[in-house]
Order: C-alpha cells, then structure tokens, then sequence
C-alpha cells in the first residue's frame, strides 16, 4: 500500500514536471510554482492565501520588494480575471518568476529596492480548473452554484458532450429560418447572414448540448457560478448570469478589494484579461468623463494611458488587436473608478492577422472573421487538433433535422500555444519593469533660506520627479487615497509665524513641482517632511 | 464552605427575590382596569418612556424570548465591528405552520447610530404582538400567517457611542470603523472635544463686537441674527472642539463622520466620490452584511420597514432617480394604499419620496429591499415637531416652538445653559445649546404613543403581504378516462406574490402550483377561463409555474389527469407562503 502511493506520488511529481515546462499550469501546478518562489527568495519574495473560493482553492498573493514593502509605493498584477484566459495567469506568475530569476541584476535590485508588486496571479481557480477538467469549456464562473436563467433550479441544463470528445464546441442545425452561412473563404466557418443585402441563412447555430429541462433554451444554467470579472462594482450588470445578486457578492473579490482598499501605496493595477487598454489606449470623451456617474477617464489620465500604451506597444510588439470594451463589473473600471488608481489591462496575446499564403493558394478574406483568421493562422503555424471537423449526429430536440457538431475548439482564439508563452513572459516583464521606471517619487529642492528680521523664511520646491503623477486624476476624488502631507516639524523655541506647520496637497503631476514657503521664528535646525504612501517620502534638515 | 457564608447567600437571594417580587407587582393584577389596546399586566415590564443602549435590548429581547417561548425567538443573526451582537426577535405563532415559510414582515431601527428611537419602536412591537396575543383576535390571526422579523438596532456600535460619548443629536450618524476622513494618513486625529465634560457637544459662542449675533431679549437662551442696519455682539464659532492636530481646522476628522452605513447597500451603489458616505463596496460594512445574508436566507420576506429619524415621514423609493421607470403603476397602487394609509394612523406624518422629496442618494437600504429584492418597504422618520403642540412646527432650533416646548412643558431639562470656558484657541467663550437627547429623539412622554402608532402602520403593512386560498377546484370528465381539473388560486390582500421589480429581473422563482395524487397527462395555465385560452406548460405539467399572483386578484389553472381517487392542490409561493387543499 505504502509503496504503491509512493510510486503514485512519483509518478505524479515526475507528470508534473514535465507538464509545468510543457503546458499551462493547472491550480495545483500554479500553487507549487507560487509556493517555490517564496522559498526559493525568502529575502524578496512572501506567499500568502488571500481566502479560499467555494470549492476551497486558495486566492494566492505574492507580494515582492524589500525591507517594509508596504511602504513602498507598489504595482499590483493581476492575472485569471478571467477564468478562460489561461494565459493571463501564466504571464502573472511568469512575471513574477522572471523578475526574481532576475534579482541579482543591479537593475532589478534597484527596481525592488523602491518598488513593490502585489501579485494575484489567478482571481478565478474554480473556472480556470475547467481547461484541464475531463469535459473542456470556457468558463468564467468559480463554484458558487447560481440560477443562471432565474428560474427557480440550479445548474439543471449545462453544455454535454454530444461527439463525445471532450470538447463543448458548436451544434449547427440546417433549418430553412437559420440565420448562419458558410463562410465563403473558409466552408469550415459560419458567419451570420446579412438580411439587409438579401442573404440567406442556412443554419441555427448553438453551443454543443441539448434543451435538457425543456425550456426552449439551451445550456443556459450549467454548472459554473459568478465570473469574477462581472462581480465587481463598477457599473454592476446585477442578476445577469455570472455577475451575481449584487456587486462584490463573492468571498474571493471581497477579499482582494478588503485588501487593497488598505494598501494606500498602490499606484497602479496591471490586470491580465479580455479587456485591452494597452495596446489602443482610452480615448478622451468630454461628455462622458463629466457626467455624475462618470462613465469614461478624465482627460489627464487618458494622457497617461497613452504614454503607457505606447511603452506597451514599444515593448510587446503585439499588432491588431481585437477591438474590446470593458462589460460592466470588470476589474480593469472597478482599478480605475473605484479604487482610484490608474489601471491597465491587456489580454497579453491575440491571433495576428494572417496574410494570405499564395504558395498554397490561399485569397486575402472576403469577410473578416476571427475564426477563418484563425485557422488560416494554425495552418500556417502547423498548429493542429483546434478545429473539430463538423460530424452529423442524432440531436433528440431536432428530429428529422440535420445536426452537426463540430467548429472552433474551446480556448484556442484567446490562448496561444504554450510554446508561445516564454515569449510573451519576457516581454511583458520587460514591459513592467520599464512601465514601474515612470512611478512617481518625491523630492524636496531649491531650499532656500532668507533673514526677515530675527525670523527665517524658508522657502522650497517640492517635486514629483516621476512621469506618472502622484495620484490619478480620479484618485484625488476618492478619500481612499492619501493626499501629499507637508509637516514642518519644529522643536525647542522655533515657532511658525506664517505658513502651515501641516498642509495637504492634493497631487503633484508627472515631473511637476509645488513651491512652498514659511516664515519661522527661533534657531536652531528643524526638519520639513513631504510624502505619501504612492510616492514614497522626503525629509530635509533645514538649519535656521 | 461553612455554613455561615452559605446562609449569607441564601438570605441575599431571598432578600432579592423579594426585592423583584416588591417592584414588579406593586399593583396586583385585580387592582388594575386595562386601557384599551395595551396589555394590563405585561409578563415582561419596560418603561417605554426612555431610551436602552445595547446592553439594556438585549436584556428586553432575552426577557420576551423567554416569557414567549411559543411567540418569540430570538437569534443572533451576526457580529458588529466591535463585538456586538445583532439581535433579531423572529415573533410568529410557532404552534401554527412553519416560520420560515409565512409571508415575513421585516423590521429595523437604528441604522443612523443617532437615530436611536427606531430600536425602541421595533422593540414595542415586538413586545405588544406578545403581550398581546392571549387578549387580541386580530393578533392571533396575523401571527398565525405572518413572521415578523424585528431587529431592534442594525448598528449596536453607534448606538452606544451616540449614548456613551459626548454628541450632539445629530452625531454619530456613522458607525465607529474608523476612516482618515481628510486623507492626511492620521485617522480620526481631531473630532469633537467634550470641552466642559458633560457628555454633550454643544455650541460654542463669543462675544465679538463685530459680531452679527445676539441674545434674543425675549428668550435669553436664543441666539438671533442682527438685522442689516443693527450691531451685534456674539459670534458662533461651532461645535465644541478644538484644532487637536495643529493643522488649521477644527472637528476634520472624528470618529463622529467616519462614513453612513444607509449607502452601502446593493442596489445602486456607487463610491463615495459621488455617493458621499459610501464605504467599500456593497455590504463592506460588517453589520449591513449580517442583514443582507439574514435577508438572503429568508425569501419569505415579503415587506419591510425601517426606522430612522427625524422629520415625521414616510419614506418610498426609490432613491435614485434612475430606478423611477421601475417602480410601475401597478407597485405604486401597492404603496400608495398603505403609504396614505399611513398618514392617517400617525398624525404629523407626510407619505413621501425619496428622490424627489428628501434628497437622491445611491445605495440606501430601501432601495437594496425593494430594488435588489422586489420587497415592498418604507423608511419612517420618527419625530416631527408637530407633536409638541399638534400642530405645524419646524425642526430648526431656531424655531421658537423648540424652547417654548422645553420652558413650559419639558421645564428647562432639554437645555445647558450658556457657561464661560477658557479655550485654548479661542480664548474665553461660552458653550451651551440643547442636549443631544432633544431635537431629533422624542421627549420621554411621546415615546410610547408614536411608537405604537408607527406599529400599527408596520401592522397593516404586515397585513398586506400576500394571503393565498386555493379557492376553487372545478372538475371535468373528459370521457376515456380523462379529467380536467380546474384551479383557481386566490390572493386576498393588496400585495401581489412578486412586486414589479421582481418580475422585471426574476428575483424570486415563481410561484409553484401542484397537484398530487393523481396521473397528471399536461397541465396549463389558464388565460381566459370563459373563451378557453390556455397556455400549456409541457415539462413537469403537474408542477405549474406562474409567474405571479396578483394582489386582491386569482391565478387560474389546469390539468388533464387520468383515473380518478383523492388528489392534492399544493401553492409553493415564496413571498406568499404555502397552501393546500385536499379533494
């Protein structure tokens, strides 16, 4: 017995190996590689469990820096936002990593020495658990069970297997009212048929399951609760399926938002998912950014996410992205408008456009479709077993119709191959690391000391010579951000005659200064101190 | 143990026993006539002529729990940020049906920490559904078919800080979590300063020949304003405080306005930026998230009330002007009967709307009940100024009617008079105003009779929620061995089984109507029972679903059944509660 677990055990550390350099990591794979960086950097690097979801796997967070990181001005990385982009939690814990294998390089020591990054690689464990479970889908909600459809039963009509391939791809059913063609590039793909210029459909095109409580519906209330990524507060799409009751409704997002509403360092969230404002950074709109429920970024702050998009784009060199925007309860909005700090999001990887390979024959697209781009792509990279060829089947719900299952298989347009990954790892580690160069930092200069009579005026600069601003536009809204606290400290007979003995500055834009002057009575040396958590603090010695 | 120090104690507790026994029954139960409507000889003796801090409720709840064990329950439905215990007195007749599964009414007071009256007006019904059940028809009914869910106060922390430390009426609103309210990085490092020790905040004034004030010669304890062309003699210069952290304010950041637990609800919500007093996110206070996951785990709530204070009104949603278009004729009907209702059973009251009459705010808590729950609920504002005199006055403490009220009728205990104090800023000033206990919170007397008021108002509230009969079963033979059976489901009070709100976004599951006993073959919905217009339902046709019940009105339905014996019509309704009826 004891000898056959041992041999288990082996067996299981020795798959697991292999698969860690192979192939994405599942939760127990992530939880091992979070777990050897802390012991692997003790002086630089702590794990921690932030809570555990309803199927109990840990929310993990690695806080890397030195001595007091949470004094440090700091970054917070976030991947598994989503629980179908599997890559977003491998460039997480790649990051992460990277940065340590790194941490013997002066520069990266340097970086740690005034930086801290808060890491949570994977805010969705439960779904993310899905891509390596028996019966693969895409799926976002963790494993609080929900009434997706509302109607009084739980989880009663999910996807099923149908071709029995353990995959939930696509049911096309030829009816004379469908709204799908064929592609005309590409037989394999369906598009919708435009009505308005007198195309006609050929198919009804489903996810692979049945109609199992014959409701008319299909697969809409499977297994799979609340998506993180809709369960937060910004414009909250309360009881829509996956987005919950009520925003923060779940145990892991109120534990990452308990905890960073705390963390007043936190200059700025990087979040790994389906939202992208990196690569096409935000646009300005006027109206929207003044409305009382704001609903778009400030003008100042769009300037930054324009410097940081292009340092991105610099940096990853990732073209055409797909266009996206952020649905309401989503982290990248929730950093932003809520927690006030300046947040970014990318999907980390997207298929390029092909270009036609004449060789072969191939046509640039009439219509552009991911799919076609897609599999055009594949072929080309030799990428095989990510299309599931259409099969005709028995379909109980459509008698004397003909149905198939087959298409796109789950996951492949959003995740690259895992051989892509190291790659991407790299650059966007370069990426962080040049985009903390910018965070904002403090200092006093120009003191400048004069006699008025038997007082001294002291007058002095106070700047922000970082390029980010000490706080974001919408962040000098919120009181979870702390202002710029100027003291004079003053001992013995010295006494401030003008002047603010403590004063509060709002912000201080990227490389931008703020004179600030007092009149003091008394002798001797007294000290002015300037600072706060996202800019880190300096104090001067002034002798009288 | 010697026999000595055992004698001792035995003679202590008898000399107690006699000592309650002495107190309590100072009248025996034959020398007392009962005043209608009240109970004559109460097993559980409260004075509702005063306020109880935390510690004193749950004493009051333990005494009804254990005096009615078959009326009364009571739970801790969680924790507050300090410790405290929430308290909820689920009253019911448990000898008649499930409690859980009768229409609820819920009942709150206190969420404004100095809004403290709303927890002895739950606690007085909690008390009077009691004591009197053995003598009031009317109340064994509507405990046999509703639960009632009183939690006395939602914020025991801040209510025992507004009584305990030094206030004014109208501080603390907040609970005590404390927050770095001018974002300097200290918190709560200048609040009020209790300068003369007497437990209150009070007005601060000096004599300034410059200024634009002075004593009012016909009342001396009055303040007035100088007219244009005259010069006065006093300036305010606010609360009673002082500048503690040296940063050129005064009373910045207290304990006392820390954040308002009433815009952390979630329906609505949004960040304190736009929505000031908003915390972290919906329920991030620990109280509130008690309430809600209480609210959650009992769907049969159907109506709720909340008491806060002040200004005599009764409040409906929504809130936030944005929900306006939900709340649909047929709701409004719902809350217009019992909201006018209202201003008849409590006189000085006004039926009102948030948004438009108070003032819009997100994320409040009748709108997380009604927005985020579909449940019918009002917010009361207990006290008006009306009840000084009955007739119309202003909450302003400039109104004369305030000192005339406490000169002639409360004599001058509702006051500190104005007295020197040497401040370490200001210099020599005078500190004095009205007690933090008058203005907002009701003179001792008028407690009681504005407490049952407003539960009478809760009471036909109550009465509302939905009330379902299986009302008629009509039988049919179809020959070849089928029969058509007809049900018509009645609901006989105003409010429907599912409010607006919740059919436009399926809060609740539908309502399940059943039949059992018999070989169902299809079942349906009856549209139109005169011209046959059925909807057929074709998976599990022996369990309908409807989608409602309407209030004062029928739901019709039908199945096809084979064979014939004794069947069973079974209503699952979540809001309405479960009925049967046996054929």
């Amino acid at each position: 017995m004891i000898k056959r677990f041992y041999v288990y055990f082996l067996c299981a550390f020795l798959v697991h190996i292999s698969h860690a350099q192979t192939g994405y990591s599942n939760f127990s794979q992530q939880t091992t590689r979070i777990n050897a960086l802390a012991k692997n950097y003790p002086q630089l690097a702590k794990v921690k469990s932030l809570t555990k979801t309803a199927s109990g796997k840990d929310i993990w967070q690695l806080t890397i820096g030195t001595g007091n990181t949470d004094t440090k001005p700091a970054v917070v990385i976030v991947g598994g936002v989503e629980g179908n982009y599997i890559i977003g939690a491998e460039l997480a814990i790649g990051f992460a990593e990277s940065l340590l294998q790194g941490s013997n390089t002066d520069s990266i020591k340097a970086l740690l020495n005034k930086t801290t990054f808060y890491i949570f690689p994977d805010m969705s464990p439960d779904a993310m658990e899905q891509y390596f479970a028996p019966l693969q889908y895409e799926r976002q909600g963790n494993a609080t069970i929900t009434d997706d459809d509302r109607d009084g039963k739980t989880n009663e009509d999910g996807y099923d297997d149908l071709d029995g391939n353990g995959k939930i791809t696509w049911l096309r059913v030829e009816s004379p009212v469908g709204d799908y063609k064929t592609h005309p590039d590409d037989a394999r793909v369906l598009l919708k048929a435009d009505l308005n210029k007198g195309e006609k459909g050929k198919y009804i095109i489903l996810t692979e399951g049945s109609d199992n409580d014959k409701d008319g519906q299909f697969n809409e209330d499977g297994e799979g609760g609340i998506a993180f990524n809709r369960n937060l507060t910004y414009k909250h799409p309360t009881f829509s399926a996956g987005a919950g009751e009520f925003a923060a409704s779940e145990t892991e997002t109120r534990a990452l938002l308990d905890y960073l509403f705390e963390q007043f360092n936190v200059y700025a969230v990087v979040s790994f998912g389906s939202n992208n404002n990196l690569s096409t950074p935000f646009a300005y709109n006027a109206t929207t950014a003044n409305q009382p429920l704001i609903g778009s970024w400030l003008q100042q702050d769009v300037k930054v996410d324009s410097m940081v998009s292009d340092l991105y784009n610099k940096t990853v060199n990732l073209k055409d992205a797909p266009k996206t925007s952020a649905g309401g309860g989503d982290f990248l909005s929730w950093a932003y408008y809520h927690y006030g700090r300046y947040s970014f999001s990318t999907p980390g990887w997207w298929v390029p456009k092909t270009k036609p390979d004449t060789t072969k024959g191939e046509k640039a697209f009439i219509i552009d479709d991911a799919a076609a781009n897609y599999l055009r792509w594949a072929g080309q990279q030799g990428i095989t077993n990510t299309f599931t060829e259409w099969k005709t089947i028995q379909h109980p719900d459509f008698p004397g119709q003909k149905t198939e299952v087959g298409g796109i298989d789950p996951f492949v347009l959003i995740n690259p191959p895992y051989k892509l990954v190291p790659d991407l790892v790299k650059k966007h580690t370069d990426f962080l690391v040049k985009f903390a160069a910018n965070q904002p930092e403090l200092d006093i200069i120009n003191v400048k000391t004069e006699k008025a009579g038997a007082l001294t005026r002291i007058t002095v600069d106070v700047i922000n010579k970082g390029a980010l601003a000490s706080h974001s536009k919408l962040g000098e809204r919120s009181y979870w951000v702390k202002r710029i606290n100027v003291k004079v400290n003053t001992s013995g007979n010295q006494s401030v005659i003008s002047g603010k003995k403590i004063q509060l500055l709002n912000s201080l834009e990227g490389y931008s200064s703020q004179q600030l002057t007092w009149l003091i009575k008394g002798t001797g040396k007294l000290t002015i101190e300037a600072g706060s958590p996202t800019t880190g603090s300096k104090t001067i010695d002034v002798t009288l | 143990m010697n026999i000595m120090k055992r004698y001792i104690k035995i003679l202590t507790v008898t000399l107690s026993l006699f000592t309650i026994h002495y107190s309590l029954f100072s009248q025996t139960p034959d020398q007392l006539f009962k005043a209608a409507g009240s109970p004559v000889n109460p097993k559980v003796a409260v004075s509702w002529n005063r306020y109880n801090d935390h510690a004193a409720i749950t004493e009051i709840c333990k005494k009804i729990a254990t005096a009615y064990p078959d009326l009364a329950k009571l739970e801790s439905i969680g924790k507050s940020y300090k410790g405290r215990d929430i308290w909820c007195l689920v009253v019911t007749d448990y000898k008649k049906g499930s409690p859980d599964k009768k229409p609820g009414m819920y009942i709150d007071g206190n969420i404004h920490s100095n809004e403290v009256q709303g927890a002895e007006f739950s606690l007085y019904t909690a008390w009077y559904l009691t004591e009197s059940f053995k003598d009031t028809k009317f109340v064994q009914e509507l405990l046999a078919d509703k639960t009632f869910y009183i939690i006395p106060t939602i914020n025991p922390d801040g209510r025992d800080s507004y009584f305990h430390a030094p206030n004014t009426g109208s501080s603390p609103r907040s609970g005590v979590i404390p927050v770095d309210n001018d974002r300097d990085g200290q918190v709560d490092e200048d609040g009020y300063d209790d300068l003369d020790g007497d437990n209150e905040i009070l007005i601060m004034r000096r004599k300034n020949p410059n200024g634009r004030l002075r004593i009012d010669p016909a009342e001396p304890r009055r303040m007035i304003q100088v007219g244009p062309d005259e010069k006065g003699d006093y300036e305010y210069l606010g609360l009673e405080g002082k500048d503690n952290d040296g940063d050129g304010f005064v009373n910045e950041d207290g304990y006392t306005f820390e954040y308002d637990p009433n815009r952390d609800w979630g329906w609505g919500w949004q960040p304190n930026y736009i929505q000031n007093g908003a915390y972290k996110y919906p329920f991030s206070l620990p109280e509130n998230r008690a309430i809600e996951e209480f609210v959650m785990k009992h769907p049969n709530i159907a109506a709720a009330q909340s008491f806060h204070n002040a200004g005599g009104m009764i409040l409906r949603g929504p809130g936030d002007p944005n929900d306006l278009q939900t709340y649909n004729a047929q709701d409004l009907q719902v809350y217009d009967i019992i909201g006018k209702k209202g201003e008849d059973l409590i006189p000085g009251y006004k039926y009102l709307v948030v948004y438009k009459d108070l003032y819009s705010a997100y994320g409040g808590e009748l709108d997380w009940f009604y927005g985020g729950r579909g449940v019918y609920t009002f917010s009361n504002e207990l006290w008006t100024p009306y009840l000084f005199y009955n007739k119309d006055a202003t909450r302003d403490p400039q109104d004369n009617t305030s000192f005339l009220f406490d000169r002639y009728t409360l004599f001058k205990d509702a006051f500190v008079d104005w007295h020197e104090y040497d401040h370490p800023q200001y210099g020599k000033i005078e500190i004095g105003g009205f007690k933090k206990n008058f203005g907002r919170a009701h003179p001792g007397f008028l407690l009681e009779s504005d407490a049952h008021r407003n539960m009478s108002f809760t009471i036909y509230h109550c009465y509302h929620t939905p009330k379902l009969s299986v009302d008629t079963l009509i039988e049919k033979d179809l020959g070849d061995g089928l029969k058509q059976i007809t049900a018509v489901i009645a609901n006989s009070r105003l409010m429907p089984t599912h409010s607006s709100q919740d059919l436009k976004y399926k809060i609740e599951r539908p309502d399940y109507i059943t039949l059992t006993g018999a070989k169902v073959v299809a079942g349906m919905i009856v549209d139109n029972a005169d011209l046959n217009i059925t909807t057929e339902q074709k998976a599990d046709p022996s369990t309908i679903a409807v989608r409602n019940i309407p209030g004062l009105g029928t739901i019709t339905v039908r199945w096809i059944v084979e064979g014939s014996g004794k069947y069973t019509v079974t209503v699952d309704s979540k809001k309405g509660g479960t009925v049967s009826k046996v054929r």
